[in-house]
């Protein structure tokens, strides 16, 4: 099996190499028999790494210690399930699984697009194949999965086992996926300027696939979001760590696209920097494997130090280069056709979006790499934390928050009073409403109330765009207002899909806020029988019990949990004492609800039965989850084509005809 | 070109961020440094916020969750230099003997403690217990720095 993967990794590193020079071959002497070829190479490709990632599970399943990989995230004792996901557990077999990905998406992208996109379709091709190039070689050669001990131990060290972790199975996939999609949309992108097709017909598969890893990204970071607050105990979900950061910088720019896009696609505007923001997406995603890989910043969660290093930071350097060339060279075709003529136009409020989106993965970029930049420049290591994150991403975040109701109703050119007045008043009014509402409930502090302010009249511009849209709607067609809702929806995916994807942000914006704002946090000890109350909650403690399996010891607390008096039902918040790897690992007890969490944490225990708790209580934090689901959804909910009205009212007849049949 | 009230609008927002940027950073800088450095430059550093890396001191750890207190030793393996940490807040999961830990807060003079208000403990694989390449220890390996 070793020997088998090994070959399969050679071989699909060839089929890389060949791809990319057999592309380029292709282009140089616009041979089509050489591009076809380049593009099989990448199906090839696919079916080589695949069956290298099976030769490797096949490893992991069957215990073969003697492999380095499988020894060091694998064991006999943990369960299947954790064999399957501990092909990620560690650097290069997660390396391995991510080229996998990426050789997936680049063919279905190649099988897609070759008729499609064919003028295009060459330079993006190059752009795959070079980025398969380049991670393959890496796996090969740099962090091979296959290399073997000189030993055969007789049981490995077995997944860290605080990624044993239901959520931390299912989170990495999705954010690989999310990080390395971004590679689509810089093929795309480079493809169209590197053919000189500079037209608008380079956008709709960019988009696409800017959409697919906008999606996954935000899926991405907030599993791994879940994965901590569930996991670590701290009471948290997101700490500003540099691994954290890798994954959010590329989203933002990829966000920034995403709408300055529009401008180019409805006023010819904004060409050269839609470009710079897919190349800059690009690179920091790369720039982003770079940090959390080569360990050279402090992480709490990076993978061990590595000699890779160096190899990303080449392959950053020439990506970038050639990406800049290329923009640069065809900038004198990348003339605007419109202008600003007002800050109050739509042209205007979106720039605005953008340069703050630009700002805040800047402001994220610089905290990231200030450790860094310091060393070098005046010989200290000078690290900024969190606070410096959150100071600068409050009023940033409120400014696009606030702009995510007005860029969509605001009028184009430049906005009349009538505009104002049509669009906004009662959105305004929404707004103060909910503002009102907030401070009835107690809210006093500056920055939430404006958030709240901000939220609900976002809330309202989307409901009175629905609500508007729909009435409209009816007078073509006189049908019940929800199905004037759903029609309305399905036949303008992206104007409407757009307003699904801001709901979901004004409800995370909502849950980010008051679990940021409001926490509560208290620490107690406790003997049996003893309770305290934290907030309106109340904690009951009985006693303590232990479990043992093949891998660890559970110990559990058995609380009983009140709300105003009223039973919640027993809580068991646990320690888990992993044998193998000596470690222990706490598993918080949580009580969601809409209006808060309680969360416990079983701090420690002494012999005398004095037991130690810690507790917060989050409020709002399932708004966020529900939020980023709701924005997920919307974006994929963009993605399927358009329904034409007329297919439409023939699916509605053909469903009525069924209902009839039916009955 | 752009218009003149363009370019004035997008230099005050440039301005605006690179404020909140610059303020930010002032007011949140921390400086990294070994035990060594902290017990040499304990003066220079008054007031400063610290960060300090190194290992627990095997059986340093005095913890106690009734008062919600933990102390322990954070020791420079290259000297054996120690520093003696006070904390309360949240403890890692990976916390324990010999775990390399970050801490951040303020060295107290008069006290020769060092406050701390950040504690971070490596998750003592970083994902792997060590790089493969370096051999199977068969036991838990402090990681290297």
């Amino acid at each position: 099996m070793v020997d088998f993967g090994q070959y399969c990794l050679l071989a699909a590193f060839l089929l890389s190499a060949y791809g990319l020079l057999a592309g380029i071959v292709g282009v140089v002497k616009s041979n089509p028999a050489w591009i076809r070829s380049a593009e099989n190479s990448v199906v090839a490709h696919f079916g080589m790494t695949l069956a290298a990632i099976i030769a490797l599970w096949q490893l992991i399943f069957t215990d073969q210690f003697q492999v380095a990989f499988v020894a060091s995230v694998s064991s006999t004792t943990i369960p299947f399930f954790y064999k399957v996901t501990a092909l990620w557990g560690g650097q290069s077999g997660s390396l391995l699984f991510w080229t996998g990905i990426l050789s997936a998406l680049s063919m279905v992208a190649v099988l897609q697009n070759r008729r499609r996109n064919r003028t295009i379709m060459p330079y993006a091709g190059l752009m795959l194949t070079g980025t398969l190039a380049f991670f393959t070689l890496l796996v090969k050669f740099r962090a091979n999965p296959f290399t073997l001990r000189p030993d055969f131990p007789a049981e490995g060290i077995g997944l860290n086992p605080l990624l044993q972790n239901y959520w931390m199975a299912i989170h990495p996939p999705i954010l690989y996926i999310g990080l390395i999609s971004v590679t689509l949309p810089f093929a795309f992108a480079m493809g169209a300027l590197l053919s000189g097709k500079l037209d608008t017909s380079w956008i709709p598969t960019t988009r696409r696939w800017s959409l697919f890893s906008f999606s996954f990204l935000a899926l991405g970071f907030t599993l791994g979001g879940v994965w901590a607050y569930e996991e670590l105990g701290w009471g948290g979900y997101w700490a500003w760590d540099p691994v954290e950061n890798a994954s959010f910088m590329p989203w933002l720019a990829l966000t920034a696209f995403l709408h300055s896009v529009m401008i180019t696609e409805k006023k010819g505007m904004l060409k050269t920097w839609n470009f710079l923001l897919v190349l800059a997406a690009f690179e920091l995603t790369i720039f982003g494997t770079f940090i959390t890989r080569s360990g050279v910043v402090q992480s709490v969660h990076a993978f061990a130090q590595s000699s890779i290093g160096p190899y990303f930071v080449g392959f950053l350097l020439l990506s970038s280069l050639v990406g800049l060339i290329a923009i640069a060279y065809r900038s004198p075709q990348l003339v605007s056709e419109g202008r600003m003529h007002s800050f109050l136009s739509r042209e205007a409020t979106f720039l605005l979006n953008n340069w703050l989106f630009l700002a805040i993965c800047f402001a994220v970029f610089w905290g990231t790499v200030f450790p860094i930049v310091s060393e070098w420049v005046t010989g200290e290591k000078i690290t900024v934390s969190a606070p410096f994150f959150n100071k600068v991403t409050w009023p940033l975040g409120l400014g696009l928050l606030a702009l995510t109701g007005v860029c969509p109703l605001i009028a184009w050119r430049k906005a009349s009073a009538r505009n104002f007045q049509r669009n906004f008043l009662w959105p305004l009014a929404g707004g103060f409403l909910f503002g009102l509402a907030a401070l009835a409930l107690g809210v006093r502090d500056t920055i939430p109330l404006l958030f709240f302010l901000a939220a609900g009249f976002v809330a309202a511009t989307i409901v009175f765009e629905f609500y508007k849209g729909a009435r409209a709607r009816q007078t073509i067609r006189p049908t019940g207002f929800v199905t004037a809702v759903a029609d309305l929806t399905a036949m303008n995916k992206r104007r409407y899909g757009g307003f699904i994807i801001h709901a979901g942000v004004v409800l995370a914006f909502i849950g980010i806020v008051g679990s940021s704002f409001y926490q509560t946090e208290e620490a107690f000890t406790l003997q049996a029988g003893q309770t305290q109350t934290v907030g309106r909650y109340s904690l009951t403690y009985h006693r303590m019990e232990e479990k043992r399996d093949a891998e660890k010891i559970a110990f559990f607390a058995w609380l009983d949990a009140y709300r105003d008096g009223e039973l919640l039902g027993r809580f068991y918040p646990q320690l888990h004492r992993h044998f193998k790897q000596d470690q222990v690992v706490s598993e918080v007890a949580v009580r969601s609800s809409w209006t808060d969490d309680l969360y416990i944490v079983l701090s420690s225990w002494d012999e005398q039965g004095n037991v130690s708790f810690r507790v917060f209580i989050n409020p709002l934090v399932n708004w966020i989850w529900v939020g980023i689901a709701i924005m997920v959804l919307g974006g994929f909910f963009v993605m399927l084509p358009n329904r034409k009205p007329h297919t439409l009212a023939r699916a509605r007849k053909k469903e009525s005809e069924m209902a009839e049949a039916a009955a | 070109m752009p218009q003149p009230k363009f370019l004035i609008a997008g230099v005050l927002i440039i301005g605006a961020i690179s404020y909140l940027m610059f303020s930010g950073i002032n007011s949140s800088m921390v400086y990294y440094h070994t035990v060594t450095e902290l017990l040499d430059q304990a003066e220079g550093l008054k007031g400063r916020g610290v960060r300090l890396s190194g290992h627990v001191d095997v059986g340093s750890i005095d913890r106690n969750d009734k008062e919600n207190r933990l102390r322990f030793l954070v020791v420079e393996q290259a000297t054996g230099k120690t520093v003696p940490v006070n904390y309360s807040g949240i403890i890692p999961d990976t916390f324990k003997d010999a775990a390399e830990v970050v801490v951040e807060g303020k060295y107290d003079l008069q006290k020769g403690e060092f406050q701390a208000h950040v504690l971070l403990a490596k998750c003592p694989s970083k994902y792997e217990r060590e790089e493969y390449e370096g051999g199977y220890e068969g036991k838990v390996a402090a990681p290297a720095t």
